[in-house]
C-alpha cells in the first residue's frame, strides 16, 4: 500500500475551512439552536491513497463526507476537487464532476430501492449520466458484477433476495458503474458481519488497485482504519485533531484523543498487559461547547491554557499534524 | 401480465367492479328504463317476476332504481376519491419536498380541514356551491384531501431521507426522476390503500348528504336515497335498502380487494412469492 513517489504528491481533493452548521428546533416555539458538525476543517487528498479518517459517533464524519460527496453544502469554505469548487459548479458541471466522486453508504439494506431489479439498480446511474446504448450499459454492468463476483443471472432479482454481504458488493458495483476516480466508503462495512467484513474489505482493496482509486475510508472502528488506510485523520468535535501517517501514527501519537482512541482498540494477543484508559466517558453537548480546546473537559493533562484557547492544528513533524498544546512531547 | 392473474384479490376485486359496472352502464338494455314513474297500486310487491328486486312505497322498480342509482354513485365515489388522491398526493409530496414555511403553512391549513368532521366540511361546500352532480365530487372529495395528504407527506419524508435516494443524488439524479422514479412507486401502495378504504367512505357519504337533502335532486335515483328511502320500511319489506346495501357493500368490497391486491402485486417482495 506505499504510494510510488512521483504520484505522492498530486492533489486529488482538497477541502479548506469548510464549516457546517445545523440548526434543531426547540421545541419552545421558533427558538432554534444551532450547532457546527464541521468547524474550520481543511484536508488533502492524494491520489491513489486512502485516507482513512476516524472518530466517535456524532464527530462530523458523516457530514464531511456527504459535503466532499455534494449532497450537502458546506456554510462556508471550498472544496477543490483537481482544481475545481464543488462548492459552486453549475448545476450541468457538477453532474459532470458526480461522475468521479461516488460513494458506498453504511447500510446496504438502506441504499438499494426495494422495487428495482439488480439490473435497474445498476443500469440508474448510467441511465442518468447517459451512457449508451443499452449494449453497452449491458457490458459494462455484467463485467463490475463479475469484478464483485455477483453472478449474471441474479439480474433479474431484487435486493431483498441477496444476503448482507452481497448487497454490499452490489452497492460497491453501483458506485463504480461511472468509472470514478475517487470513492467516499462511509461506514461501509460497518454494518456487515466480521468473515463478510474482511470479504469486502479484500474486495475493495484489490478494486483499488485494479481502478486506480483512491478512498476516503470513514469508519469509528480504529482496527479497520489503521489495516486500510496509508493516511489517517482522527476527528472530534468537529475538527481534525491528528492526522499523519499510519506507521507515524502507531508510533509516535500527539494528541490525547488519539491515543485513548488506540487504547481503546481490543488487543488480540492476551500476554499484552491492557493499558487503563484515562478518559471519562462522557461527550460534550455540541450545543454549549466547551471553551478553549473542545478536548479539554475529558482531557487528564488539560491546563488552563488548554481551557481557555482552542489549538490549532500544526505541523510538529513531516506530515504529521497535531491540534494539541501540549504536542511537543509524544504522550507516555 | 400473467403474473397479475394469479393474484387472486385482482382477480375476485376485478371481476366484482367489472360487473357491477357493466351492470350499470347496460341499464337501459336490461331494465325497464323507467326509475321515477309512480305506481302506487303496485307498491311494496316482493321480488318476483316483473320486478326481480321488488317495489318501493311508490311502486317504483327497485332492479331500476339500482342500476341507475349505480350511475351517480359510482361516477360520484370514482371521481370524488380521484379528485382527493391527486390533490392530497400533489400537496403532499410538495409539502414533503419544499419543507419549512410552505410546509408549515398547508399543514396548518390541513389541521383545519382535519379538525371538521368530514360531513360537515362536505354540508359547507355543499351549501356554497349549488346542489348538481359537479358539486357533489367537491364536497365529497374536498374533505378527504387530508387523508391523502397526511399518508404521502409522511412517506414522502422518510423515503426522501433512504439512502438509494441520496445515492441517487450523488450519481447525478434531478429531483424530477427522484420523485417519479424513486419516491412516487414507494409511496404508490400506501395511497392505493387509502384510496380503497377512500371509496367506500365516499359511497357512503353520498348517502348521507342525500339522507340529508344534499345530495343529488329527486327523482334521480342513487344507491344511498335509495337505502335511505327503504329504511322506514326495513322490516315490511327488506328488499329495498336490502338490495342497495347489497351492491355498495360489494362495490366497497371489489375495490378494497383490488387496492389490496394491486398493493401487493407492486411489492416485489410479496409478488415473487406466489410466482
Amino acid at each position: 500500500m506505499t504510494q510510488s513517489t512521483n504520484t505522492a504528491d498530486q492533489l486529488l481533493l482538497k477541502a479548506e475551512y469548510l464549516n457546517k452548521k445545523f440548526s434543531i428546533s426547540t421545541g419552545r416555539g421558533f427558538k432554534k439552536l444551532s450547532y457546527y458538525a464541521v468547524r474550520d476543517l481543511s484536508l488533502e487528498i492524494k491520489k491513489g491513497e486512502i485516507f482513512g479518517l476516524v472518530g466517535e459517533s456524532g464527530c462530523g464524519k458523516s457530514t464531511l463526507g456527504s459535503m466532499l460527496l455534494g449532497l450537502q453544502k458546506p456554510d462556508s469554505g471550498s472544496i477543490l476537487f483537481e482544481g475545481k469548487d464543488l462548492t459552486n459548479l453549475s448545476s450541468s458541471k457538477l453532474k459532470e464532476l458526480r461522475k468521479d466522486i461516488q460513494t458506498v453508504f453504511q447500510d446496504p439494506y438502506d441504499s438499494l430501492d426495494p422495487r428495482f431489479t439488480i439490473r435497474q439498480i445498476m443500469e440508474e446511474p448510467l441511465i442518468i449520466q447517459g451512457i449508451g446504448p443499452a449494449e453497452k450499459r449491458t457490458e459494462i454492468i455484467l463485467s463490475l458484477l463479475d469484478r464483485v463476483d455477483i453472478p449474471s443471472d441474479f439480474l433479474s432479482r431484487y435486493p431483498h433476495q441477496l444476503s448482507g454481504g452481497q448487497r454490499q458488493r452490489l452497492c460497491i458495483a453501483r458506485a463504480l458503474t461511472l468509472s470514478p476516480r475517487f470513492l467516499i466508503l462511509d461506514e461501509a462495512v460497518s454494518a456487515l458481519d466480521v468473515s463478510v467484513q474482511a470479504q469486502v474489505i479484500n474486495l475493495l482493496l484489490d478494486l483499488k488497485e485494479q481502478l486506480e482509486l483512491t478512498y476516503l475510508f470513514i469508519s469509528h472502528d480504529l482496527s479497520i482504519v489503521k489495516f486500510m488506510s496509508d493516511r489517517i485523520a482522527v476527528m472530534y468535535f468537529g475538527r481534525i485533531v491528528e492526522l499523519a501517517d499510519k506507521h507515524e501514527l502507531s508510533r509516535n501519537i500527539r494528541h490525547p484523543y488519539t491515543k485513548a482512541l488506540f487504547l481503546a482498540m481490543p488487543e488480540p494477543d492476551p500476554d499484552i498487559p491492557v493499558e487503563v484508559n484515562h478518559i471519562e466517558a462522557g461527550v460534550p453537548s455540541l450545543i454549549n461547547p466547551p471553551g478553549g480546546c473542545a478536548f479539554h473537559p475529558r482531557c487528564p493533562y488539560a491546563t488552563d491554557r488548554c481551557r481557555k484557547e482552542a489549538p490549532e492544528l500544526r505541523e510538529i513533524s513531516e506530515g504529521h499534524l497535531v491540534a494539541c498544546h501540549l504536542a511537543c512531547e509524544p504522550i507516555s | 401480465m400473467k403474473s397479475i392473474l394469479k393474484n387472486k384479490q385482482i382477480v375476485i376485486g376485478g371481476v366484482l367492479i367489472l360487473l357491477i359496472v357493466l351492470l350499470v352502464l347496460l341499464a337501459p338494455l336490461i331494465t325497464s328504463g323507467d326509475y321515477s314513474s309512480v305506481d302506487l297500486p303496485n307498491k311494496h310487491l316482493a321480488p318476483g317476476p316483473g320486478h326481480p328486486f321488488g317495489t318501493d312505497y311508490y311502486g317504483r322498480d327497485v332492479w331500476t332504481r339500482i342500476l341507475y342509482g349505480g350511475r351517480i354513485s359510482l361516477s360520484v365515489a370514482v371521481c370524488a376519491t380521484l379528485l382527493a388522491a391527486v390533490c392530497g398526493t400533489l400537496i403532499g409530496s410538495v409539502s414533503a419536498y419544499f419543507g419549512g414555511a410552505v410546509d408549515f403553512i398547508i399543514g396548518r391549513i390541513m389541521d383545519v380541514f382535519m379538525s371538521f368532521p368530514m360531513l360537515l366540511s362536505s354540508l359547507i361546500i355543499g351549501i356554497i356551491l349549488k346542489a348538481s352532480v359537479r358539486t357533489m365530487f367537491l364536497s365529497i372529495g374536498i374533505p378527504c384531501i387530508p387523508m391523502f395528504y397526511r399518508m404521502t407527506r409522511s412517506n414522502t419524508l422518510s423515503i426522501r431521507e433512504r439512502g438509494f435516494t441520496k445515492a441517487a443524488v450523488s450519481m447525478g439524479s434531478g429531483p424530477m426522476r427522484i420523485v417519479l422514479r424513486h419516491i412516487l412507486p414507494n409511496v404508490l401502495p400506501h395511497i392505493l390503500v387509502v384510496f380503497s378504504s377512500a371509496m367506500g367512505g365516499c359511497i357512503l357519504a353520498e348517502s348521507s348528504l342525500g339522507f340529508l337533502g344534499f345530495g343529488i335532486p329527486q327523482p334521480t335515483p342513487s344507491w344511498g336515497l335509495v337505502v335511505n328511502e327503504g329504511k322506514s320500511f326495513m322490516f315490511q319489506c327488506p328488499w329495498t335498502a336490502g338490495f342497495a346495501g347489497l351492491f355498495i357493500a360489494l362495490t366497497v368490497l371489489g375495490f378494497n380487494l383490488l387496492g389490496d391486491g394491486i398493493r401487493d402485486y407492486l411489492d416485489p417482495k410479496i409478488r415473487n412469492s406466489y410466482l
